[in-house]
């Protein structure tokens, strides 16, 4: 596929995620648009997820917890009046400094040792956020009553409705896209995956392993906290129950369902694992909505066995190989035998 | 004064010398040779000299500075580059990549100026691409820059490696057996290319069991046994010592 083909393709699809939710708000089928947020959220911290699990290589079972910190952060800003790209900031930051600061330790585990680690962490702060009541208001959640979340507001909008939210989620997809394909094939990525594909071989090639690793862990962080802040705004409400351990047992499915390291692929994830209670529910009635976790465990064995490298696998990028026109071609060859 | 000293380096793994007070010199621009029965120690030494052991006892001096405390990543940048035993490329990443990777810590770009696509920037991923395709030309697997490593057969993996190496800048390159499960014209084939890397300024320790490789390419060979240097000399001398004989072949008394 040429270049033209591949940047109209990208500007066609960007202008119906634009504009279509316009014209879908006033119909029926509006729903679908706080659908497409909720995926949205979900591509982020799947794309968070994949630059731990699909680049560097590291299982992580507890990713939900830095959703929930970015989540109560904002929440607890906000009901103290602080603007929304102030608390936003403010979650995205405290996501990663507490991320970096588990991680310093945790990351010299390795394999299952380190998604033990993150699974324990997760529940401690699943736990923290359900028992510290003078802060987080225990399983009631916050706000209290009495207290409200105001509306966020962005460069004099105020973000009233879904479709606005529609708008800041794409924005940060996209960033978070742009970002992720920026890392995929640059010095940082490559170094990121030969972490992944042999750990001491990198280390060895000059790859400052732990340092590169804490990079990765603190950036997948701030893609869960800025997530967790627009949840927190945009539901006005956040309680732990929303972070529980098999929500992110759900983003490991969508990383792995999707193709590890792929970030078409986790898109895809996301987005299958948003709209299979929405299918199962019409399709089967809404007592099935839960039978999600048996069909993505089903999944996940079956595409285990018949397609281990995802939906939509990564791949590596063919570079150019003939020599520029203004290089010089190595005089002499290191083998001449051989190979003529 | 030496390029590289190993000052009676010891390594001890649950009780067993891996390494007994071992001293070993390299000079600039010299090819030694390690020699040695199997688990002698010499993948041992290569580990400790690279950073992932850390010596028990002793030191070791590469161009006058300590770095047995230094991490493997810096001790690499220093410019000590190895290959390995068993072939450890980075399977699901082309030649190219492999080789680009190697490249990390002679470039800069962090974080901010890759996601901002900044000038400096992509002028140095042309120049880590433009070095990787030379040294890919170099070893004669330009045409297959673009396979997965994984995906290339034995000795371009080999190859591969040596390329990877190369492209660190090494000052000195430890090569671990890299003629291991080769045929005789792969062989030489690769005894040229490490004459070459030589004539280029680079220091290079060997590990080799193929005698003819060693005889033919060394200008010093170093023998160990059970962990502690028993020889150390030309290879003719070597070759004649009673006791690197009693150590590869017994004493004449079992005989």
């Amino acid at each position: 596929m040429s270049k033209t083909v591949r940047r109209s393709a990208w500007a066609g699809g960007l202008a119906l995620l634009l504009a279509v939710p316009c014209f879908l708000q006033s119909t029926s089928f509006a729903f679908l648009i706080r659908l497409a947020g909720i995926a949205g959220l979900y591509m982020l911290l799947a794309l968070g997820l994949n630059l731990v699990i699909g680049f560097v290589g590291l299982l992580d079972l507890g990713f939900m917890a830095f959703y929930a910190i970015g989540a109560y952060t904002a929440a607890l800003l906000a009901i103290h009046k602080v603007p929304f790209a102030l608390s936003v900031l403010a979650a995205i930051g405290a996501s990663t400094l507490i991320r970096l600061i588990v991680g310093f330790p945790a990351l010299r585990l390795r394999g299952d040792y380190l998604a033990i680690v993150t699974l324990g962490f997760g529940e401690v702060v699943r736990l923290t956020l359900s028992n510290w009541d003078s802060l987080t208001n225990g399983p009631k959640g916050l706000p209290r009553v009495g207290e409200t979340i105001p509306s966020a507001s962005l460069m004099g909008i105020t973000l009233s409705s879904n479709l606005h939210y529609y708008y800041v989620i794409l924005a940060s997809v996209l960033g978070a896209i742009w970002v992720c394909t920026r890392l995929n094939h640059s010095r940082v990525g490559r170094a990121w995956v030969a972490i992944r594909e042999d750990e001491v071989a990198a280390e060895l090639m000059g790859v400052e392993v732990t340092k590169q690793k804490m990079l990765a862990f603190g950036l997948s962080a701030a893609f869960a906290g800025l997530a967790g802040a627009i949840f927190a705004y945009w539901e006005g409400f956040v309680t732990p129950e929303s972070f529980t351990f098999w929500e992110s047992v759900l983003l490991v499915c969508a990383v792995v369902l999707g193709g590890m390291g792929s970030i078409l692929g986790v898109l895809l994830g996301a987005l299958c694992i948003v709209l299979a209670p929405e299918v199962l529910r019409s399709a089967l009635g809404s007592s099935f909505a839960n039978a999600r976790y048996l069909l993505f465990g089903l999944s996940l064995i079956l595409m285990a066995i018949y397609r281990p490298q995802g939906l939509w696998p990564s791949r590596r990028r063919t570079l150019e190989l003939r020599p520029a026109e203004a290089e010089e071609p190595p005089q002499d060859t290191l083998f001449d035998a051989g190979r003529k | 004064m030496s390029f590289l000293e190993a000052l009676s380096v010891s390594k001890v793994f649950g009780g067993i010398a891996a390494l007994d007070h071992v001293d070993l010199s390299i000079q600039e621009g010299e090819i030694l040779g390690l020699i040695g029965p199997n688990g002698a120690g010499k993948t041992t030494l290569f580990n400790v000299l690279t950073g992932l052991y850390k010596p028990d006892k002793g030191e070791i001096l590469f161009c006058g500075e300590r770095i047995d405390s230094l991490a493997p990543h810096e001790i690499a940048s220093l410019g000590i580059a190895r290959t390995f035993q068993n072939i450890r490329l980075f399977p699901n990443m082309t030649a190219m990549e492999n080789v680009m990777v190697a490249r990390h810590c002679r470039t800069r770009s962090e974080f901010l100026p890759t996601i901002f696509v900044t000038a400096a920037f992509l002028r140095e991923e042309q120049e880590i691409q433009k070095s990787a395709r030379e040294l890919l030309a170099r070893v004669g697997l330009l045409d297959r820059g673009n396979a997965l490593a994984k995906n290339l057969p034995y000795g371009d993996q080999r190859k591969l490696e040596i390329a990877r190496a190369m492209a660190l800048e090494p000052k000195l390159l430890l090569l671990d057996e890299p003629t291991a499960g080769m045929n005789a014209a792969e062989s030489e084939d690769l005894m040229r290319l490490v004459g070459k890397i030589q004539e280029r300024g680079v220091s290079i320790l060997l590990i080799e069991h193929q005698m003819r490789v060693v005889m033919n390419l060394c200008h010093r060979v170093a023998v160990l046994d059970y962990g502690a240097k028993i020889a150390d000399a030309a290879p003719a001398e070597v070759q004649k010592n009673p006791a690197v004989i009693e150590a590869y072949l017994g004493s004449s008394a079992h005989a």
